[in-house]
């Protein structure tokens, strides 16, 4: 598969967990990017085409939501897919981020093979 | 103010552990008698304000970390991941019990969860308070909505 995700999330160690599930629906891991925050990840997408962000939200530095607002605002990549995997219950962040054009939401805790589907049917590849 | 009883935070907390790490937890009267020495607290606001701690070992944390990694228990790798898992289990544990209290129309605003310095667990203070035998590791999740008159302000 030669699609690029990015994953997002201020734990390195939620980052490596969720790599792993990555890896498990068939992404390659030269094909995996990480940043530890909206800012980061900002960085990343300018500088590469990035087909798939799962993204948490609550981050230092620049959270998710910021993050999305700053992404849907440049047109090149305003359509890039997200998936947002975070402890986030908040129902009006919730609305906001759907009104966005967020993708689908995982709520942590998840299951790896809940992300392992959501990542195979927004690539449309089978794990 | 909704409220958590002491079976439902240990409930809650259980199905973080079950679903994250495949770690089987239960709840028991009282912690192992070891030292709780690994410390994480989440804030949150909205409709009240407060937090949750949770007290646990560092043999805990770096079984949760190889759990979450997909690597043996005594792999080298997860014992450099022991800080990152108490912070991610605060935030997963303090995410599931404000979705509990907040439900459909959650109000209520998750912080960044904090490590902290070494603390023995006290109930004082706490509205809700479980104790839990996570295959053996014992891990303390205290619920505390701040005084009436603190939110208030």
């Amino acid at each position: 598969m030669s699609c690029n995700i990015l994953i997002v999330d201020d734990s390195s160690l939620l980052r490596k967990a969720v790599r792993r599930v990555a890896e498990m629906a068939g992404v390659p891991a030269e094909r995996l990017r990480e940043a530890a925050n909206g800012r980061e990840a900002l960085d990343v997408v300018e500088s590469e085409w990035i087909d798939l962000v799962l993204l948490d939200i609550n981050m230092p530095v620049m959270d998710g939501e910021q993050f999305v607002r700053e992404l849907r605002r440049r047109p090149d990549v305003a359509q890039t897919p997200i998936i947002v995997v975070s402890t986030e219950s908040n129902a009006e962040r919730l609305q906001r981020l759907k009104d966005m054009g967020v993708t689908e939401f995982l709520r942590k805790p998840f299951q790896p093979e809940d992300l392992c589907r959501l990542i195979s049917k927004l690539l449309g590849v089978k794990p | 103010m909704n409220t958590i009883s002491n079976e439902r935070l240990a409930e809650l907390a259980a199905a973080v552990l079950d679903r994250t790490a495949f770690i089987s937890a239960e709840a028991v009267e009282d912690a192992a008698p070891v030292p709780l020495d690994r410390v994480a607290r989440i804030a949150y606001t909205g409709p009240h304000h407060g937090h949750v701690t949770l007290h646990t070992t560092h043999g805990f944390l770096a079984v949760l970390a190889a759990n979450l990694l997909g690597v043996d228990q005594d792999d080298a790798n997860a014992g450099a991941y022991v800080d990152d898992a108490l912070g991610e289990l605060a935030n997963m544990i303090g995410g599931s019990v404000l979705a509990d209290l907040g439900g459909e129309s959650c109000a209520f605003a998750i912080g960044l969860p904090e490590l902290m310095s070494t603390g023995t667990p006290t109930p004082e203070g706490a509205a809700g308070v479980c104790c839990l035998d996570c295959e053996g590791h014992p891990l303390v999740v205290a619920w505390r909505p701040a005084p009436a008159a603190a939110n208030a302000a």
